[in-house]
């Protein structure tokens, strides 16, 4: 179960105005996103990652010593070798006995994370996993399918195994063939077939979110909110039509964020709910999908989420 | 609402006319497009078709043949 959220944006607000090359009307019809958050050019997503994580650790009273792993989440680390995991173990001082995981996955990541956590977690064992990406560093400017679209955050979450409340339910998935949609090779910029990343969406996620509700009998209308991985305005408005959701199950952070990655997810449980409000909710349906079209959905207790807090870095 | 209205309602979102090239419409713009269609006629186009399409024509044919299907 969720214990607490940390998430941290860059203080730095992008607006579409400052897209010289793009119409700023234009981004905000076609995305719903108005501005995002990117680092400024220097500053080291490491140490992002181990603020966040720090944060999150005291907020949830406990040691660094308590934790059984570290699970990292991220497709843009300050280090290729070695991995993100093992230095924060070290900035954080774990013992030696946590196991340290890198996961290169993207918009999808936080739920691999947290099917990870369920299974590595000794009882009453806790995980920290660290999701998020600095997406603004690997993106071309003039490129409009990814450029008006990425904004930077990070997260980070105590998991804590707790065998006395309900299991989380979870579908983790992969579709190979739509491999090609989002790619970037070696140290280029990130490319991203945004037409082919959405027939994946309507032909995959869709029935894939529906198989999640069928194979544990659970219909729409048992789940408080459904957090969608916040990719843009069209595919949210697709997933709430096709799904037949009310809009105030479908909370949105994208306007302010843009499409934050692994970490949006989290990015938008700490931006646009609060615990009082999960304190009171029945189910919350968490979904990811990305690259790899790789996808992810978990149905989850958030009764258990006693920590949500949304941090300027 | 018929299929030349639900045509006119998804190009006005991208600022297309009917007499306009679709090859002025960038990634954003064929997203917009795919998921007006989608929510509203139930037809799913394949993004390669849909950068195939020339002119409005094109996609209104291409639409009406997925709808007989």
């Amino acid at each position: 179960m969720i214990q607490g959220i940390v998430t941290a944006v860059p203080k730095r607000v992008v607006g579409n105005g400052s897209f010289l090359t793009f119409d700023a009307n234009k981004i905000a019809k076609l995305t719903g996103i108005y501005e995002r958050r990117w680092v400024d050019y220097g500053d080291r997503i490491l140490d992002i990652q181990y603020e966040t994580s720090r944060q999150v650790i005291d907020q949830c009273a406990i040691s660094p010593k308590d934790l059984d792993a570290i699970i990292v989440v991220t497709q843009t680390p300050s280090y290729q070798m070695p991995h993100t995991s093992a230095i924060l173990s070290h900035m954080l001082g774990t013992t030696n006995d946590c196991l340290c995981l890198d996961i290169n996955l993207g918009c999808s990541g936080y739920l691999h994370a947290l099917f990870y956590a369920g299974r590595i977690a000794d009882e009453d064992g806790k995980v920290l996993i660290v999701a998020g990406d600095c997406l603004s560093t690997t993106i071309a400017r003039e490129d409009s399918a990814t450029a008006p679209i990425f904004g930077d955050a990070i997260s980070a979450t105590i998991y804590i195994d707790d065998e006395s409340e309900c299991e989380s339910l979870y579908n983790i998935k992969t579709f190979g063939e739509y491999w090609r949609s989002i790619t970037q090779q070696g140290y280029g910029s990130m490319n991203m077939d945004g037409g082919a990343v959405f027939n994946f969406i309507q032909k995959k996620v869709v029935s894939s979110i529906e198989e999640t509700l069928a194979s544990y009998d659970l219909s729409t209308n048992e789940i408080d909110y459904f957090i969608f991985h916040q990719a843009n305005k069209s595919v949210l408005d697709l997933l709430e039509a096709k799904l037949g959701l009310k809009a105030s199950q479908v909370p949105r952070s994208y306007h302010k964020f843009g499409n934050t990655s692994s970490a949006s997810i989290p990015l938008t449980l700490c931006s646009e709910l609060s615990v009082n409000a999960l304190s009171n909710a029945r189910g919350i349906c968490l979904v990811g999908f990305g690259s790899g079209a790789s996808f992810g959905a978990a149905v989850i207790d958030p009764r258990s989420i006693k920590v949500l807090k949304l941090i300027e870095i | 609402m018929s299929l030349e209205k639900e045509l006119a309602s998804a190009l006005s979102i991208v600022e297309i006319s009917d007499d306009s090239s679709l090859h002025e419409l960038d990634s954003l713009g064929r997203i917009s497009i795919m998921a007006y269609l989608d929510i509203n006629e139930n037809v799913i186009l394949e993004a390669d078709e849909l950068i195939a399409c020339k002119k409005v024509m094109d996609l209104k044919q291409l639409i009406e043949a997925k709808r007989i299907k």
